[in-house]
């Protein structure tokens, strides 16, 4: 679902870190492609909120998983983007005079009609709904206990994430 | 500990501010704030207003199942998108137009009944609350209900409206199934609700409204309150001040009378103080909701000829219906066939019927009768006795209504509406004011024209308009067997007593006693000279036994007068000459005008830029060309002339020009008194009102000069100082606003000929907004066979993304024309094959 955190211990090899590295991407990755499926679908439905549902979902998990704040961050603003652009993208492929639509919307809103408006606005929106998500998941999200103070250090060490009570934490 | 302690509240803290800003968030998007609609449904990529551009991506053969369907119909659309529906039975035919009316234009028809039905607000927010007061007020939706509820449900009306209805909710519940509704209710949130027959009612209520309300009485009344009775009865007079050729000259039966019985009144409150804050309040009030200048644009030009004016011997009819340009345009073009009906032409979409077209016998078109249907009433209460008034003799209490109108972003507003037994109370400041208007009466209009559209004749015809009532309509005809004619169809009130063009006492003596029997209504059959016209002037001569209502409402006459002349000097017209004559704009005051004008200059002292302007204007025949320098000339300077005749009266007078300027200002468009001015210029150039309120006495000749020098001087100022750079065009342009009145979705402003006198009319201001609805010759060439051309300016779909919103407009601006649909001819590439069964979605 989200970026996986392997416990590394606090001697770990860099041949294995790499390797730990390679995993997590590949985890962070298939997380943000099953996070577009999940918008892109949920807005077919009508699930406007889905993009702050996939947020939610991403940065609760974020914690447990250790996944440094960030990461979940560039996750969720992307799950966000690309859920609501690919579907948008996907019409302009299909033919439909996406331009237009936005023009009148746009003019309908009461604004110049500039199609860059209305694009804007729904990414924007999009976007704002999956960090405001991932960011309250992150709050509510529990810390999972350290097998060990200094797997928990290292953890901190390597990937920026703060470990359980460290008053750091921003 | 510590640490952990502050670790912890810290969380806590960024928990609840989380929570609060994804709140906040949240509520925002799903509900909006003020102006800003809910975003969040709004911009969804797969439901919001994203989705309408897959309307907008054009149309391709379908099939789809609706409910109700007998058996299978078809919709087969041309390449400029009019659709030519075929159907095994009259309800599948209404059924698919309905549906078919829905696909291109939900949000028009829902605007349209939301309108008469006092709803806006609900959809614009509190800008849209005093549009419907006043509404509710009027009682389009009340009428609307009270007709249907007295139609017969088997009557063929009823029939056609109920399967109508069907076929709109077919698409209303596909699209809502499907995300897939048109832009403006994806993005206020606020969507459409199922149609009904009563909707249907309401927006012919609304054409209606639009085309014979009027604040008439009440303007004429502040004029006579400000300029005095006699210049009043002498500037704005009951019969046309100028000479006119009504379609209709007689001779005429005389009239049938019916005295209205009246109680005696009591002593009312009513000083010149009351009465005329009462009409400004209700001036003032009623203009402002309706459009402004209520019922005051009149242009529309229908006309025929027969014999041996038409080429081939037959019959040849035009129409073009003026209305406010709008896109999409306020037409839907439709060709319906089924067991009961073979009719094309123009639907206005809430409606299942063709209003304007042919079927295989018979043409028609309109033009709005002008007659008066709007009388105000001052109603007699009494302080003491709160919500009653006097009526024949008795105290009578007012009939109360109320309304919750309910406002999107806000609370619902509470109306409370007063009825009289003359209709109901618009204002209550200084006296009680209501109205009677005949389109509160309902009219069986549809009825009437689905009739219209199987007639073979013109007794037929004739017969079927007789249940025509509101809005009062000249219909013109012409048929395959080489008949023409017209007749005006609607209810022209007759008044017991009293001074209708004014506010009337609410006592009983001058109520509506009745209407004009429809065998004595102006009309004409094969008249001797072949041809029959009707350009919104007066329909009948100064020996018509009825009133019908002051020359203020009808049109002065000039485009009837350029027409017939048009026509008289030609023998075996073709389609061609039609259309060239619809785009004539030739305007016949400045022709007559014009010359007085030179006369009266000959002797004068001009600047080398009035002697370049007098040049132009003594080479030129009158056309109002957009390149003509000229035509800037005349115009500027009738206007000119206008005000410095008039205007020292108007501000001598104190007249509230702000209360309603389409009615109260001086203008071209007051065309009565351009009625007069012209009728003074060429017959009487010493005519008092020549010589301003305690001025030095003038004539014609030396105002003309004066409005000349001012003419020059004010074009000088605004296209530069040579004549020979001016054009009309540089001055006067058109526009065509889209419906939902956003600016960037409308086209022009682009430079313009015409004015509101040509044939070609320009209505309004020097930034038209009004003109040809739709332009339309039926030529007919054999039994059942016409030679059509119609142009129309805009296109079949609301949806501005769609290739079909503005697909027709150049042609139209560019004067080209296409055939009308035949109704079940030929297949088409794109078809709609619709069966009966549970609907798609």
């Amino acid at each position: 679902m989200t970026e996986l955190a392997t416990p590394v211990g606090a001697g770990a090899q860099a041949p294995r870190a790499f390797a730990v590295t390679g995993q997590r991407a590949v985890a962070w990755a298939c997380t943000v492609v099953a996070g577009v499926a999940a918008v892109w679908a949920g807005s077919l439905l009508g699930w406007w909120w889905s993009p702050f549902a996939c947020g939610l979902v991403v940065g609760f998990a974020a914690r447990p998983l250790r996944c440094r704040r960030r990461s979940a961050i560039a996750a969720a603003a992307l799950i966000a983007l690309a859920g609501w652009g690919l579907p948008l993208l996907w019409r302009v492929l299909d033919g439909e005079p996406v331009g237009a639509a936005a023009r009148t919307a746009a003019a309908l809103a009461g604004l110049p009609p500039a199609p860059v408006l209305v694009v804007s606005a729904t990414m924007l929106t999009a976007v704002c709904q999956s960090l405001a998500g991932a960011w309250l998941g992150w709050a509510l999200g529990v810390d999972r206990p350290p097998a060990d103070q200094g797997e928990s250090n290292a953890q901190a060490d390597q990937d920026g994430s703060t470990a359980p009570g460290d008053p750091s934490e921003a | 500990m510590r640490r952990t302690g502050g670790t912890a509240r810290r969380r806590v803290i960024e928990a609840v501010a989380a929570l609060c800003v994804s709140g906040a968030l949240l509520a925002f998007l799903a509900s909006g704030l003020g102006p800003v609609p809910p975003l969040g449904q709004a911009l969804d990529p797969g439901t919001g207003v994203w989705a309408s551009a897959e309307d907008a991506a054009g149309v391709r053969s379908e099939t789809l199942r609706l409910p109700g369907l007998r058996g299978p119909v078809t919709v087969s659309f041309s390449p400029a998108g009019v659709p030519t529906v075929a159907a095994g039975s009259d309800g599948d035919l209404f059924e698919a137009l309905g549906y078919t009316h829905a696909r291109f234009r939900l949000t028009q028809m829902d605007l349209q009944r939301r309108l008469g039905s006092g709803r806006m607000a609900e959809l614009v927010g509190p800008a849209g609350v005093e549009s419907d007061k006043f509404q509710l007020q009027l009682g389009l939706l009340r009428t609307a209900e009270a007709q249907w509820a007295a139609t017969p449900h088997d009557s063929e009306s009823a029939v056609a409206l109920l399967a109508y209805a069907r076929g709109v909710n077919a698409w209303i519940g596909q699209a809502r199934a499907a995300h897939r509704r048109p832009a403006l209710f994806s993005l206020t949130g606020v969507h459409p609700a199922d149609w009904t027959p009563v909707d249907s009612l309401v927006v012919q209520g609304v054409l209606t409204e639009n085309t014979s309300f009027t604040t008439g009485p009440l303007a004429l009344s502040i004029l006579q309150r400000s300029l005095g009775e006699r210049h009043t009865r002498e500037w704005f007079p009951v019969l046309p001040p100028n000479a006119q050729r009504p379609y209709d000259p007689g001779p005429y039966e005389k009239a049938v009378s019916k005295p209205a019985a009246a109680g005696r009144a009591p002593a009312v409150r009513d000083d010149g103080a009351t009465a005329a804050t009462a009409d400004r309040t209700a001036l003032a009030w009623i203009a402002a909701q309706a459009g402004g200048s209520a019922g005051s644009q009149r242009n529309s030009n229908a006309w025929a000829v027969n014999g041996p004016l038409a080429a081939g011997g037959r019959a040849m009819l035009a129409g073009d219906p003026h209305l406010p340009h709008t896109l999409p345009s306020y037409w839907f073009q439709a060709a319906l066939r089924s067991p009961g009906y073979s009719v094309t032409g123009f639907t206005l979409p809430g409606m299942p019927a063709v209003l304007i077209g042919r079927n295989e016998h018979i043409s028609w078109t309109v033009t709005n009768a002008q007659t008066q249907s709007t009388f105000y009433y001052r109603e007699v209460t009494d302080p003491h006795r709160p919500g009653e008034y006097y009526w024949r003799g008795a105290w009578r209490r007012m009939e109360r209504l109320t309304y919750a109108i309910p406002v999107r972003g806000g609370a619902p507003v509470r109306l409370t509406v007063d009825l009289t037994v003359h209709g109901p109370v618009m204002t209550q400041l200084g006296q009680t004011m209501s109205v009677y208007w005949t389109g509160a009466t309902g009219s069986p209009s549809l009825t009437a024209i689905l009739s219209v559209a199987r007639a073979r004749d013109f007794d037929g015809f004739t017969a079927a308009l007789r249940d025509w009532h509101s809005p009062a309509q000249n219909f013109v005809y012409a048929d395959d067997a080489g008949n023409i004619g017209a007749v005006a169809a609607g209810h022209f009130p007759i008044v017991a007593s009293g001074e209708p063009w004014l506010p009337l006492p609410g006592t009983g003596a001058a109520d509506v006693t009745g209407m004009v029997p429809y065998e004595a209504a102006p009309r004409v059959y094969n008249p001797p000279d072949h041809m029959v016209v009707s350009a919104n002037d007066r329909p009948v001569g100064a020996g018509y036994p009825y009133y019908l209502g002051p020359s203020t409402g009808f049109d002065p006459g000039y485009r009837t007068r350029r027409i017939r002349d048009y026509l008289g000097s030609r023998r075996a017209m073709t389609k061609d000459d039609f259309t060239a004559l619809q785009h004539d704009v030739t305007d016949g005051l400045a022709i007559r005008i014009v010359p007085r004008l030179l006369d009266a200059l000959r002797d004068d002292r001009l600047t080398p830029a009035e002697r370049e302007a007098r040049a132009q204007l003594a080479a030129w025949q009158g056309a109002m060309d957009p390149d003509s320098g000229a035509a800037a000339v005349w115009w500027t300077f009738w206007n000119a002339y206008l005000t410095a005749v008039f205007q020292p009266w108007w501000t001598a007078g104190k007249v509230p020009v702000h209360l309603d300027p389409g009615r109260l200002a001086i203008s071209a468009s007051q065309t009565t008194l351009s009625g007069s001015l012209e009728s003074w210029t060429l017959r009487d150039q010493d005519n008092a009102a020549f010589t301003p309120p305690r001025g030095r006495a003038r004539t014609a000749r030396e105002v003309m000069r004066a409005a000349f020098h001012r003419a020059i001087a004010d074009l000088s100022a605004r296209l530069g100082p040579s004549p020979q750079s001016w054009a009309w065009g540089r001055v006067h342009s058109v526009s065509f606003p889209s419906l939902t009145g956003a600016p960037g979705l409308g086209y022009g402003p682009l430079p313009a000929g015409g004015d509101p006198q040509t044939v070609n009319a320009a209505g309004g201001d020097m930034s038209s907004v009004f003109g040809p609805s739709m332009r339309m010759v039926v030529n007919w060439v054999g039994e059942s066979r016409s030679d059509d051309a119609t142009a129309y300016p805009g296109g079949q779909s609301e949806n501005p993304g769609s290739p079909w919103y503005r697909n027709l407009l150049a042609e139209w601006l560019s004067g080209r024309y296409r055939p009308l649909p035949v109704p079940g001819a030929g297949s088409s590439p794109v078809t709609w094959t619709l069966s009966a069964g549970r609907e798609d979605g």
